[in-house]
């Protein structure tokens, strides 16, 4: 480095104009030098603050994987391929997290704080100096003038060694302040280099060994896992796709049989009527007295089970007895102008239930059942369903 | 991995409430699972926030750095060194800054589009299906409700036939949707899995090439570099050093030396004069006349240049010629009852200048070095 620039100490008691000059010259410096630290100061502490965003985020990341098994899905809670393929995910990610955490302290201790120290601590105080120069320079000015006042009279010696003594003090004050406002502008001229090089030094160095950590942690262990997972996620998706290819077709026959289900009251001709079963569930009304004379006619799931008919509501987990049809008797009636009605009276006459079918061929279907079930054909050790 | 739950699709036409019971437990899973994969992007998309305003921020620290050669700074010695180590930090950062737009880019790629488009296609298309699979299920109620209260009388055939196509209809249509939707919740079921795995392992991906490339590109030249910065620095470090200290030995030397020279006029009694200067430099306050009576004194620096005498505010650059001292006639002279006043006076007696001196000393040199100035002695070959 061919040296730096000085500020001559020697010229700071005779402090001429081309001294004041060649100090204008050196704040003008030191105060770009301040604006470009300040500057790069920022673009640092973004980095910095970026780097601190990366590591909180790499950080939650890897915690919220670790949560994956925590939240209570109802579906493939069993899943431990999954869940432990995302542990070990997050055990992946924990490590990253880790570097990128070391990388931030190492940011912190190496980059910021040496520019931090530099921007509060030395352009701060040359700053102080000056204000500090420029008050000993006023209070010198007045102290001059006021002696330069002074009568030529022999009389007021108080007063003349008074001004004398004032000038004296205010001059050496001056001169002390100015030498150490030049020391502190001399030493700036070699702390700005430091100040800019140092934590980029400090930089880069930091990022040379995350990349020497990350990689030596990450590499070796993860090719294999990682070929892994990327097989397994595109059988799955293979899977997926075949299975939903499989769902597809099947909704397009499906769509094409059922089209004669649709229908509520079928031709009867077309779908015979069973009259041999022993089980049957579907949807039936069932009316319910409300008062007197009015009723309410509700839409229920019925099954049968065993010797019990069953009902249950749509949102309801499980079924309900409705009433035992051992021995009870069922047959047609007529029940508010509805169609396809049937009771079923159970054997000791004491309960009955009024219910609806959707078609002649699902009551009589119904009624053949419950009948079926009454004489206990279902125990008959070949029913047929 | 092991299979997957599924929906029956064949029981979809009876709409048991086992079925729908079993339904609700497929919605429980699909709606924790939204949940989830909201939480998890909200963490990516902020990794990958962070990731690109680091691609900011190492551009913007780069361009900074190449900024030091266009700063006007004043003093520029020894900078040459310093702008190319910047340059070279500059071109540093910018390679850093790649491998951290690459990272971000594949970050967005390959971690946050899959999970944003599972979001937006996958969930969004199974809470739609949900919709539609309500509504056919309520519509097919109604008109159920509707054909039950069909009368047993025989009248009004046509009435019957119509409610009962209704009903059809409204059954094909809560059938059809309800198959779509079971489709889209088993299938739901596989996504599960790629959905998660799919953005986690582009991430690691992305990671893993981002440190080996940066690895890569680091082992290869940095080390002689950067131990020449370090050298640098070192070297700075210690020329100033060596700096600090000879300034403090200056500025104590300067301060051990007699405190008079802080008195002004301290030699008043027994001054020692040299008589023989032909160049003199100091503060003077000099007189200016601002009306016929009132006059006012300013403290100003002067100094002889040749033959001419120069004063020059503090803040100014450069002094200006005041009087050209050849043959000018110097005297001291009483003025407001101020101490060590002298007057110049040019050749043809038109203009005059009156000053003053700190001291006696100062004053009577001043007074000397003017009058040898006057009388050429500073031509004449030996001036002193």
């Amino acid at each position: 480095m061919l040296g730096t620039d000085k500020l001559p100490i020697e010229e700071t008691l005779e402090d001429s104009p081309q001294t004041r000059s060649l100090l204008g010259v050196f704040e003008e410096d030191a105060a770009a030098i301040s604006s470009y630290c300040s500057q790069l100061y920022h673009a640092m502490r973004r980095i910095y603050d970026a780097q601190n965003e990366l590591s909180a985020a790499t950080h939650l990341t890897s915690k919220l994987l670790k949560e994956y098994e925590k939240q209570r899905f109802p579906l493939g809670g069993d899943d431990e391929v999954m869940t432990s393929t995302l542990q070990q995910f997050s055990k992946v990610i924990d490590e990253l997290s880790s570097c990128h955490a070391v990388l931030s302290t190492q940011l912190a201790d190496a980059m910021m704080f040496p520019i931090s120290q530099f921007k509060e601590r030395d352009l701060k105080e040359i700053l102080t100096l000056k204000e500090i120069f420029q008050i000993s320079s006023n209070d010198h000015d007045v102290a001059i003038n006021r002696y330069s006042r002074l009568s030529k009279k022999r009389e007021n010696e108080k007063t003349k060694f008074e001004a004398t003594e004032d000038v004296y003090t205010a001059r050496k004050k001056q001169h002390q302040t100015m030498m150490h406002y030049f020391c502190a502008l001399n030493t700036i001229q070699y702390k700005k280099k430091i100040a800019i090089l140092e934590p980029l030094l400090g930089y880069m160095q930091a990022q040379i060994s995350f990349f020497k950590m990350g990689s030596e942690n990450l590499n070796g262990q993860l090719e294999e896992f990682m070929s892994n997972i990327s097989t397994s996620v595109q059988n799955v998706r293979r899977e997926m796709d075949n299975d939903v290819e499989t769902m597809q077709q099947t909704i397009q026959d499906m769509e094409v049989a059922s089209e004669p289900l649709y229908l509520p009251d079928p031709d009867p001709k077309k779908l015979p009527v069973n009259r041999n079963l022993t089980r049957k569930a579907g949807y039936l009304n069932i009316r319910n007295k409300t008062g007197l004379v009015s009723s309410t006619w509700e839409r229920q799931y019925f099954f049968t089970q065993g010797g019990n008919l069953m009902s249950q509501a749509r949102g309801d987990v499980a079924g309900g007895l409705v009433m035992d049809i051992d021995n009870c008797s069922v047959m047609a009636v007529d029940s508010e102008d509805r169609r396809y009605c049937f009771q079923i009276t159970s054997f000791d006459g004491k309960k009955s239930v009024i219910l609806q079918a959707e078609s002649r061929k699902d009551s009589e279907e119904w009624i053949a059942t419950i009948n079926n079930i009454s004489k206990r054909i279902y125990l008959t050790e070949n029913p047929e369903e | 991995m092991p299979a997957v739950d599924k929906l029956l699709l064949e029981e979809a036409l009876l709409d048991s409430p086992q079925t729908r019971s079993l339904l609700s437990v497929f919605e429980e899973d699909a709606g924790t699972l939204t949940e989830y994969t909201n939480q998890l992007l909200q963490t990516m998309q902020r990794v990958y926030g962070a990731q690109n305003e680091m691609c900011l921020a190492t551009q913007q620290l780069s361009s900074q750095l190449l900024a030091y050669e266009k700063q006007n700074f004043a003093l520029g010695k020894g900078d040459e060194e310093v702008i190319s180590t910047l340059q070279y930090f500059a071109n540093v950062v910018n390679e850093l800054n790649v491998l951290h737009t690459e990272l971000a880019k594949q970050l967005a790629d390959s971690m946050v589009l899959p999970l944003i488009q599972f979001r937006e296609k996958d969930l969004t298309e199974v809470s739609t299906l949900k919709d539609l699979f309500l509504l056919a299920s309520n519509e097919h109620d109604l008109s159920m409700a509707k054909y039950s209260r069909l009368p047993k009388k025989r009248e009004n055939e046509k009435l019957k036939a119509e409610i009962a196509k209704e009903v059809a209809g409204a059954r094909r249509k809560q059938h059809l949707s309800s198959l779509q939707y079971y489709c889209a919740l088993n299938a739901l079921q596989y996504r599960k899995r790629t959905a998660m795995l799919d953005p986690i392992l582009g991430y690691t991906q992305g990671q893993i090439a981002f440190l080996k490339k940066g690895y890569d590109m680091f082992s290869k030249k940095m080390d002689g570099f950067l131990a020449s910065v370090s050298g640098m620095i070192q070297r700075i470090q210690g020329e100033l050093e060596a700096e600090a200290e000879a300034m403090r030995i200056t500025q104590q030397e300067l301060l051990s030396g007699s405190d008079a020279i802080y008195t002004p006029d301290y030699d008043a009694s027994s001054p020692v004069i040299n008589r023989n200067l032909i160049q003199k430099a100091g503060y003077l306050n000099m007189r200016s006349k601002t009306g016929l009576v009132t006059t006012t004194w300013e403290r100003l620096y002067f100094f002889t240049q040749g033959g001419n005498l120069m004063c020059q505010h503090r803040g100014e650059v450069a002094g200006g010629l005041i009087q050209d001292l050849d043959n000018c006639s110097v005297m001291a002279v009483d003025c407001e009852d101020r101490r060590y006043c002298f007057q110049i006076t040019s050749p043809n007696g038109k203009s005059s200048l009156i000053l003053q001196a700190e001291g006696k000393r100062e004053y009577e040199e001043w007074i000397c070095a003017i009058n040898n100035i006057s009388r050429q002695i500073y031509l004449s070959d030996n001036p002193e």
